[in-house]
């Protein structure tokens, strides 16, 4: 059975490659479009990846604090409530 | 023309390394990049490298371990440490160095700035720490006692290393009722288990060198159990038996040689497992952990 610790490391690792890969993506957009104005989709797409990235880290600060509620009333290492 | 600069990148996931290959390649900068940490060793050995995208939480070597590597060895390679794991390092790796330090998740734009501000040398923002972690654990000193004949060992074992296979490998061989009649438990991490580790109370703990590095908080914490173990003995790979261990060893804990490959002739696993094994009655007799062997 996968570890509680396990699982917030393999989620905190999803919003990172979110993040990343709006960023890079966001990256692609503007430099394709860097000698040219954008059309208008264009920067509404960047401006919807910016917004992705952020949510993800704003997911990542939930996760954080949802880690710390679980860490004090879990042992991460049974599974099993503390006593 | 400017020579390119070198950076390597280092994370577990190959999604997150081939991503920032292709985006900081197409800013001019020669990219190599590693997903575990002796990738990351090799590459760091062979390459004059300008700067290193570090993971903390790496398999094989831990990223402690290669930041120490590189603030002792390769002072002129700037290193960015990446986590997501920022409350439980940041203690120690404050403590040894770094030139940035970001929190997962990544913002490529905020990443992209601090890379240029670092590498076109301007002043450091985060401090190098002067004082390096120090070892406050005393290690049990005594006499050499050779097993006794006709007993066997029962102890409590735990078997601390990054690198499953090897901790994999241990335990089935300690495991054997004939080898020894004892509990044993593994961790990958002797840093995110100490907790753990408390409540398991091991008398004999088998750690890998590669991860030393984290003696310092893990010493505070095994001279805080109210029953420390009796013996740490160390073993793993010689080319990576850091500051700590060889402080370690001139104070008289045993090192077991145990190379990462384990298909290297010069240490053939069984018999380095069986000094394992030689090591470990020798603390149990020295200690009166074993049972009448049944015959």
């Amino acid at each position: 059975m996968v570890k509680i610790r396990e699982m917030f490391h393999k989620i905190g690792n999803l919003h990172n490659k979110i993040s990343v890969a709006a960023g890079i993506s966001k990256a692609e957009l503007k430099k394709k479009f860097k000698e040219n104005p954008a059309p208008l989709e264009i920067e509404k797409i960047v401006s919807r990846l910016s917004e992705v990235e952020q949510t993800a880290v704003e997911a990542s600060k939930d996760l954080r604090q949802l880690k710390d509620m679980v860490y004090r009333i879990i042992d991460i290492d049974t599974g099993k409530p503390k006593k | 023309m400017e020579s390119q600069k070198k950076i390597l990148i280092v994370d577990d996931e190959e999604f997150v390394t081939d991503a920032l290959e292709g985006f900081f390649h197409s800013k001019g900068y020669r990219i190599f990049k590693a997903e575990d940490g002796q990738t990351c060793l090799n590459v760091i050995k062979s390459e004059k490298l300008d700067l290193v995208l570090l993971d903390i939480k790496l398999p094989k070597v831990d990223g402690i371990e290669i930041l120490k590597l590189l603030r002792r060895d390769y002072t002129q390679v700037k290193v960015i440490l990446m986590t997501a794991y920022d409350i439980e390092y940041k203690t120690i790796v404050d403590s040894i160095g770094y030139d940035a330090f970001f929190v997962k998740p990544l913002l490529l734009d905020e990443l992209t700035r601090e890379i240029e501000r670092i590498l076109s040398g301007e002043k450091i923002a985060t401090p190098l720490a002067e004082d390096k972690i120090k070892d406050t654990r005393q290690p049990v000193q005594g006499p050499q006692f050779t097993p006794l004949e006709g007993t066997l060992p029962k102890a409590r074992l735990l078997i601390v290393s990054p690198r499953n296979l090897i901790s994999g490998l241990l335990k089935d061989y300690f495991s054997k009722r004939e080898i020894c009649n004892g509990i044993y438990e593994i961790t990958e991490s002797g840093l995110e288990q100490l907790e753990y580790i408390k409540k398991f109370q091991p008398d004999i703990i088998l750690l890998d060198v590669a991860l030393v590095g984290i003696l310092g908080e893990f010493g505070l914490t095994l001279m805080k159990m109210t029953q420390p173990p009796k013996e740490i003995i160390l073993f793993g790979d010689p080319a990576i038996k850091w500051e700590e261990a060889e402080t370690l060893i001139k104070r008289g804990t045993k090192f077991i040689e145990l190379p990462l490959d384990l298909h290297d002739e010069t240490y053939p696993i069984q018999e380095t497992i069986q000094r394992l094994n030689n090591a470990v009655r020798e603390v149990c007799a020295r200690y009166h952990l074993f049972n009448k062997e049944a015959n």
